[in-house]
C-alpha cells in the first residue's frame, strides 16, 4: 500500500477542462445503468445517477458519485503520476483521516479512484437524501469539526442535577 | 513466583527480537501504531500470564488449522507458548484423565481470571448426548468452564452462529455458545474458519490490554469485522461498472470481472477477507475466482446454495450493518442526521481503524 500526500482543498487550481470531467461521468453511469444493469436487481429505483460536491484538491477532482447501486467517493488524479491499476489501492490521507481508494479504469471516463460509501442503496428513501450524505460525506471529509474538548472538571451532584453536563465549556453549576 | 508472557516465550525459544517483531505485526494488524506495539511488549513482559483454555465441542476443527497456520510463524509460536500449556485437546502433549485434570486445576487456581475459547458448539437435544468428549456432555464442560472463566471467546461460525450443524433441521439442537452462556461476555469471532491472523490479534489484544476488543451490535470484534467483503473487494470497480462473470470460466471470468451473477455474497459479509486476506495475506476466495460464500454470516447455510444470485440484500444480513440506523433516520430527519451518519461512515472507512490494507491487488 502506497500512502500519497495528504490531499487538501486546492484554491488556486484553474483547470477548468476537467470540471466538465464529472459530467461526462455521470452521462457514462446513466448509460450502464440502462445498458449493462438492466437486469441486475440491486437498484434502488428511487435513484438516479448524480454527481454531488465536485472540487479540485490538491490530489484531482474529488466529488461523490451517486447512482441506484452504489455511492462512492470519486478521485480524478491531475498530474503526471501514473494512475492506479484496475483494482489496485491506495491509501490517501485527508483532514478526517486516511482512506483506501481502488484504481478504475472506463473506456469512455479514463483512469479514476473509487472509495466505497455504500452499496447497494436500499437504505436511503429517495434521491434528497442521498444527496444530503454525500454532501455531509464530503464535508466532514475535507471539514471535520474538532473534537470536543473533553472536561478537564467534574460536574458535581448538584451540577448534574442543575443539567450542567450540558452546557458545553461552561463552569459547573453551583460550585 | 508468577510469571509473565515474556517469560513464557523466552522459556519456549523465542528470542526478543521475535517477541519485538511479534508485538509490532500484531499492532498493525489491529490497526494500531508503533506506540502502541511498545504498548503490548510492555503489557506482556510484565503481565502474569493469563490461561487460555480452548474448548471443542461439535466442529471440524479448521478454526484450529487455521490458527496454527497463522501467516507469520511468530504468531503461533507466540500464542501457542501461551496457550498450549494448559489445554486444547487437539495440540496439547496432555492426554486423558491428565488432560481433563487441567481443566479443573485452571478453573480453582485462576478462577474469574482466565479466557475461554471455544471451538464449535454445544448440541442440547437428548441432554447432550451428541457430543460426548472426556466422557461427558460437552454442554456441561462448557459450563463448568465458562463459570469460572473472564471472557469467552466464540471461535468460528459454528460457535458464533451454529453453522452447519444448526442448519436446518438442525436434528442434534447445536447451539451456539451465547444461547447457553448468558452471564459471560462472550466476544464472537465467525467465519469458517475465521483468518488466522484476525484469530491472534483477538486473542493478543485481550492478553495484552486486559480488556476486550470494541465490539458491534452482533457482538464481533469491530476491528476486523466492521467492513463487508464487497466494501474493500479488489473487482469492486468492475461491480459499479455493470462488469460481470455470466458463466463460469467465461472470458468475462478470465478478466476478473465482478463475481455476483455467480452467486458472491460479498455484498452482505461482514469479515477482513478482502484487507488481511489468506495464507500471509497471499489471496482470498475473491481473488482466486469464486465468489464470497458469506461463511461468517448468521446461518448462512440456510440461505440458499452458496451459487444462488442475491436478489434481496436484506435476507442475508445486511440489517447488522451498523450504518443502517443513521442511514434509515436519514431518510426522516435529514442533514443533521446526515451529518452524524456521515461521519461514521468516514470512521468506519478509515485504514487506520480497520484490519491492514494490502499493497497491491492482482486482477485474477
Amino acid at each position: 500500500m502506497s500512502v500519497a500526500a495528504g490531499v487538501d482543498m486546492d484554491v488556486n487550481a484553474t483547470d477548468v477542462a476537467d470540471t466538465r470531467w464529472e459530467e461526462r461521468l455521470a452521462e457514462r453511469f446513466r448509460q450502464i445503468q440502462d445498458e449493462r444493469m438492466r437486469d441486475v436487481p440491486l437498484l434502488n429505483p428511487a435513484l438516479n445517477v448524480e454527481t454531488v460536491g465536485f472540487t479540485d484538491t490538491t490530489a484531482g477532482r474529488l466529488g461523490v458519485l451517486i447512482t441506484p447501486w452504489f455511492m462512492n467517493l470519486i478521485l480524478k488524479p491531475q498530474g503526471d503520476a501514473d494512475p492506479l491499476g484496475m483494482g489496485e489501492t491506495v491509501t490517501r490521507a485527508f483532514a478526517a483521516g486516511a482512506l483506501p481508494f481502488t484504481g478504475s479504469d472506463d473506456e469512455t471516463v479514463g483512469s479514476f479512484e473509487i472509495c466505497s460509501l455504500f452499496s447497494p442503496m436500499f437504505d436511503f428513501e429517495d434521491q434528497a437524501s442521498a444527496r444530503d450524505m454525500a454532501s455531509s460525506v464530503l464535508q466532514a471529509l475535507l471539514h471535520p469539526e474538532p473534537e470536543k474538548p473533553v472536561l478537564e472538571r467534574e460536574v458535581d451532584r448538584r451540577a448534574f442535577l442543575r443539567g450542567g453536563f450540558l452546557r458545553e465549556g461552561s463552569e459547573s453549576a453551583g460550585r | 513466583m508468577k510469571e509473565t508472557f515474556y517469560e513464557v516465550m523466552r522459556r519456549q525459544g523465542i528470542t526478543r527480537r521475535s517477541f519485538l517483531k511479534y508485538c509490532s505485526l500484531t499492532a498493525a494488524s489491529l490497526g494500531m501504531g508503533p506506540g502502541q506495539a511498545m504498548q503490548i511488549a510492555q503489557a506482556l513482559e510484565t503481565k502474569e500470564r493469563v490461561p487460555v483454555i480452548w474448548l471443542h465441542g461439535l466442529e471440524c476443527t479448521c478454526c484450529t488449522e487455521s490458527f496454527i497456520r497463522a501467516g507469520h510463524p511468530l504468531a503461533k509460536d507466540v500464542i501457542l507458548s501461551m496457550i498450549s500449556l494448559d489445554y486444547d485437546d487437539t495440540i496439547m502433549a496432555a492426554a486423558g484423565h491428565q488432560a481433563e485434570e487441567i481443566l479443573k486445576e485452571t478453573r480453582e487456581k485462576y478462577d474469574g481470571r482466565y479466557i475461554l475459547a471455544v471451538e464449535g458448539n454445544p448440541p442440547l437435544a437428548d441432554d447432550g448426548v451428541y457430543c460426548i468428549p472426556g466422557g461427558e456432555p460437552f454442554v456441561d464442560k462448557l459450563k463448568y468452564m465458562a463459570a469460572g472463566a473472564k471472557a469467552i471467546i466464540s471461535w468460528g461460525s459454528c460457535a458464533s452462529w451454529g453453522c452447519v450443524q444448526a442448519a436446518k433441521p438442525n436434528p442434534t439442537q447445536a447451539t451456539p455458545v451465547h444461547k447457553v452462556i448468558r452471564d459471560k461476555p462472550v466476544i464472537k469471532v465467525p467465519g469458517c474458519p475465521p483468518i488466522a491472523e484476525v484469530m491472534t490479534g483477538v486473542i493478543t489484544y485481550i492478553v495484552a490490554f486486559d480488556r476486550l476488543p470494541e465490539l458491534d451490535r452482533q457482538g464481533r470484534p469491530k476491528m476486523f469485522y466492521s467492513q463487508r467483503i464487497h466494501d474493500k473487494c479488489y473487482r469492486r470497480p468492475h461491480f459499479d461498472a455493470g462488469q460481470f462473470v455470466e458463466q463460469w470460466d467465461d472470458e468475462n471470468a478470465r478478466k476478473g470481472y465482478c463475481l455476483y451473477k455467480m452467486g458472491c455474497k460479498g455484498p452482505t459479509t461482514y469479515n477482513a477477507c478482502s484487507t488481511v486476506r489468506w495464507n500471509e495475506g497471499v489471496s482470498f476466495p475473491i481473488q482466486s475466482g469464486h465468489g464470497c460464500i458469506g461463511c461468517s454470516e448468521d446461518g448462512f447455510w440456510d440461505k440458499g446454495s452458496f451459487y444462488d444470485r442475491l436478489t434481496n440484500i436484506q435476507q442475508f444480513g445486511a440489517e447488522s450493518n451498523a450504518d443502517k440506523v443513521g442511514m434509515a433516520a436519514a431518510g426522516v430527519v435529514g442533514t443533521a442526521i446526515a451529518a452524524h451518519a456521515a461521519v461514521s461512515v468516514i470512521k468506519r472507512l478509515s485504514t487506520t481503524s480497520s484490519g491492514s490494507v494490502p499493497e497491491k491487488s492482482d486482477q485474477a
